[in-house]
């Protein structure tokens, strides 16, 4: 972490504000992933991980090719 | 893995492909990963300063990372945040820490209303960072070359092997023939003075002093 170079900075949050941030991450998800996978990002964990797996059964059930090449370097 | 080296492995499978892809160091991590678990995951700050790449589809998920940061009172997360409308709505709530200006300038701008001007700045960071990542890469592939022609020597006679006789065939080959530091051979310093050079070829010299800091990011190299 950069801030293992400099003393560790916290800002805990209050309600409000922990409220209106994930307002903005909320929108922000819908405009970089689209609303499904927004709606999926927010779920807690073990329904997320639940829903990403019907989404690739789903996926798989209507003959998406899923495979991809492996590419030599980490990206 | 030493020197940020990686593997990467692919079993045929049915009905895909499986790939596992391993490596020791994470690229542009400033701490190490190890350092840093939630559980078996990494930290999201590791996973967003890996996310800094030449791929585009790989920068909505560091400004996510550095959202879930904040929301955890990480303030840290400023320096993952990549979206002008996020960063212009979240500064009026909370705004960055002054002693985070040193490692990402454009925080200096704060509270961002200049929408035009950021968007070019964070073009600019996002420039240098792909530019970084293409160079890094290009340092690693050229070392693969008498690494490959080796490995396709030995391994010609050698039909089906195992996984495990394949492994100690291509450490032997890496040992021999791939140098363990190579970007730190390379010159860490001269690496991101060319992508700073790169990116105010594309962006304009006006942005040099806006680039972020990247010294911090080449731990364990």
């Amino acid at each position: 972490m950069i801030s293992s170079h400099l003393q560790k900075i916290r800002q805990p949050l209050t309600d409000k504000q922990r409220a209106r941030l994930r307002k903005i991450m909320r929108e922000f998800h819908v405009r970089a992933f689209g609303e499904e996978l927004a709606r999926i990002n927010f779920l807690p964990e073990k329904r997320r991980k639940q829903a990403v797996a019907e989404m690739i059964d789903y996926a798989r059930s209507k003959g998406v090719d899923l495979s991809r090449p492996a590419l030599g370097v980490t990206p | 893995m030493r020197g940020g080296w990686t593997s990467h492995f692919t079993w045929k499978t049915r009905p895909e492909e499986t790939c596992l892809d391993i490596f020791g160091i994470a690229p542009r991590g400033s701490s190490p990963w190890e350092l840093h678990l939630r559980g078996i995951y990494a930290d999201p700050n590791v996973v967003a300063e890996m996310k800094r790449t030449n791929r585009d589809r790989d920068w909505p998920f560091a400004t996510a990372l550095g959202g879930q940061m904040l929301d955890e009172g990480d303030a840290e997360g400023w320096l993952h945040l990549h979206d002008p409308e996020v960063m212009r709505l979240w500064v009026s709530v909370s705004p960055p820490p002054e002693s985070l200006l040193a490692f990402r300038p454009l925080l200096r701008l704060s509270p961002f209303k200049d929408v035009e001007k950021i968007k070019r700045l964070l073009l600019a960071e996002r420039v240098f960072w792909s530019e970084l990542d293409v160079i890094r890469i290009r340092i690693y592939q050229s070392h693969l070359r008498p690494y490959f022609s080796a490995l396709r020597k030995v391994s010609a006679s050698r039909r089906g092997i195992s996984l495990e006789e394949s492994h100690h065939l291509r450490v032997d080959g890496a040992l021999q023939h791939l140098p363990s530091r190579p970007l730190h051979d390379h010159g860490l310093g001269k690496m991101v003075e060319e992508a700073r050079n790169n990116t105010t070829l594309m962006i304009g010299s006006d942005v040099l002093d806006w680039l972020p800091a990247a010294e911090h990011n080449f731990t364990g190299l």
